[in-house]
């Protein structure tokens, strides 16, 4: 569950280069040279192998036609039309998964017989592939915003609670001791040592959540509905379209990234004093 | 009045089937303003019992008082210091050894300044606003000294704080703590294994044995105060170390005591 998603090893502080000969140009660093050099050579193999048919362009494309359906979708609005929907409904699932999974966490990790009251169920939901659920939110909820926003919840809520959990438990009981001898109260004890104990995984708790967020909004949005990002790739999918929908998974895993990469830099921040 | 009795304490830990008795019949009386330590064998009990006397654990039978008054549950009236330091790691320096001041509700500008005069005492000023980690252990020992201290008790339990740390930083540290303890003179209970370490620092050494284990022998350690260097390398302290060896290790153990 949280095993190994907070204890990267910490990056060595890498040594200033030594200073290169006078003369040589400036050269991006040796990874990004390493990054961008197999992005170059994939993209141009494809576009190589579509152009001499090598491969079937109906289900590949090529990386200039997906550009091109890029730039339509854009110029359009029609991206960004769908996008609003999406977002709307992919933020208001994750922020209403935070604010009930964070605290339900927490409060399972405090109190025993609230954890025993509520861990089955949390942990059937945990290992049940939830989405099979989206038949049933559909039914209950309809075709529109509701039943999404209600699927990236029970996605991103789950594993946000097990985090949430799983931090407070995992607080060293010798800090609980000490907090004990200096006559800390039950506030006090979690508000001063459970709670920024558990603060590293809860963040990383909410970096998995939003991941499974985005994949639940989309998937649910393919299932069925008048809109969102989802619903384009659908639609693109069965007009047998291939550059614009690769173009919009595209956007839906750099949008992924940038959520993930934001929540990690807010974590970095609220937990400085782990480094 | 802070003088800690030890009556008849028992303590057992739960297990499988019948409680397992580590420590029985524990009698022991700590004067006030005195500083004396326990020693014996790993496992003994050494350590819970010092944890009962701050009330982090139930004694299964007997009772433990400070001055009058029976303990059932840390209070103000005592400051621990633990093997491992225990601080917060997301605390500053200045932030942990006010942390005791903060949960007995002492308004934050009279608990910093407080704990900058701690802080200070124990040597490690200039470092408020450093992180546990970015200090070594022998810091992070006198940064929970410091906390302890700060709330001013009466009482000070000591958990074999130098026990994690090299040789020389631990003659170091005894001599900085007895130091800092001739300051107020307030009653000290110090556990270790440390043979040279119980007989540096104490007024008496409380000698662990037995089992279910008690006290087996009360040491009086008749050497001057302040002690320095000089009282390590005399004649009497080397008599009580050796002394100790024997009581704890066997008469051979005695004669071949490592330095």
């Amino acid at each position: 569950m949280t095993q190994g998603l907070r204890t990267r090893p910490p990056r060595p502080v890498a040594a200033a280069p030594p200073s290169r000969a006078v003369g040589l140009r400036w050269l991006p660093p040796v990874r990004a040279r390493f990054v961008l050099g197999s992005l170059v050579v994939v993209l141009a193999l494809w576009q190589l192998c579509a152009s001499i048919g090598l491969v079937d362009v109906q289900f590949t494309s090529t990386p200039v036609a997906i550009v091109q359906a890029g730039g339509d979708l854009l110029s359009s609005g029609e991206l960004w039309e769908n996008a609003q929907t999406t977002l709307v409904e992919f933020f208001a699932g994750f922020a209403l998964a935070v604010v009930v999974g964070v605290p339900v966490g927490m409060l399972m990790g405090w109190k025993l017989r609230i954890r025993q009251t509520l861990e089955p169920a949390l942990i059937a939901l945990y290992v049940t592939p939830s989405l099979a659920l989206l038949p049933l939110v559909v039914l209950a909820l309809g075709i529109g915003e509701a039943s999404k926003i209600a699927m990236v919840f029970i996605e991103a809520v789950i594993t946000i609670a097990v985090n949430a959990m799983a931090g407070i438990r995992e607080t060293d009981p010798k800090l609980v001791q000490a907090a004990r001898a200096f006559c800390a109260s039950g506030g006090a004890m979690f508000g001063k040592i459970l709670f920024p104990s558990a603060l590293p995984t809860i963040m990383a708790g909410l970096r998995l959540g939003a991941g499974r967020g985005v994949i639940a909004v989309i998937v649910a949005e393919l299932y069925g509905g008048t809109d969102g990002v989802g619903q384009l790739i659908s639609t693109y999918g069965q007009n047998f379209d291939v550059a614009p929908l690769l173009f919009l998974t595209l956007v839906v895993g750099i949008f992924g990234y940038v959520v993930t990469a934001l929540l990690r830099v807010l974590g970095t921040a609220a937990t400085s004093w782990e480094r | 009045m802070a003088d800690i009795t030890f009556d008849q304490v028992q303590i057992s830990y739960a297990g499988k089937g019948e409680p397992f008795v580590a420590v029985n019949g524990f009698e022991a009386h700590v004067r006030d303003g005195e500083f004396v330590t326990i020693v014996g064998a790993s496992g003994c009990g050494k350590s819970s019992v010092l944890l009962a006397a701050d009330g982090l654990l139930r004694p299964s039978g007997g009772q433990i008082r400070i001055g009058e008054k029976i303990v059932n549950k840390p209070g103000p009236d005592r400051g621990v210091v633990f093997q491992d330091a225990s601080l917060m790691p997301w605390r500053t320096i200045l932030a942990n050894v006010a942390f005791g001041l903060e949960m007995q509700g002492v308004d934050k500008a009279t608990r910093l300044d407080r704990a900058r005069h701690f802080i200070e005492l124990v040597g490690l000023a200039g470092r408020e606003e450093a992180h546990p980690h970015q200090l070594s252990g022998g810091m992070r020992q006198r940064v929970g000294i410091a906390r302890a201290l700060a709330t001013d008790p009466e009482v000070l339990l000591m958990d074999e704080p130098f026990g994690a740390l090299d040789a020389q930083t631990r003659e170091l540290m005894a001599t900085e703590l007895l130091r800092i303890w001739d300051l107020d003179r307030k009653t000290v209970l110090f556990v270790t294994h440390g043979i040279d370490e119980a007989v540096f620092l104490a007024d008496r050494v409380l000698v662990m044995g037995g089992s279910p284990s008690r006290v087996v022998e009360v040491m009086e350690i008749d050497l001057p105060r302040p002690r320095d260097a000089a009282v390590r390398a005399s004649e009497a302290f080397g008599k009580y170390r050796t002394h100790l060896a024997e009581l704890l290790f066997g008469a051979q153990a005695g004669a071949a005591v490592p330095s």
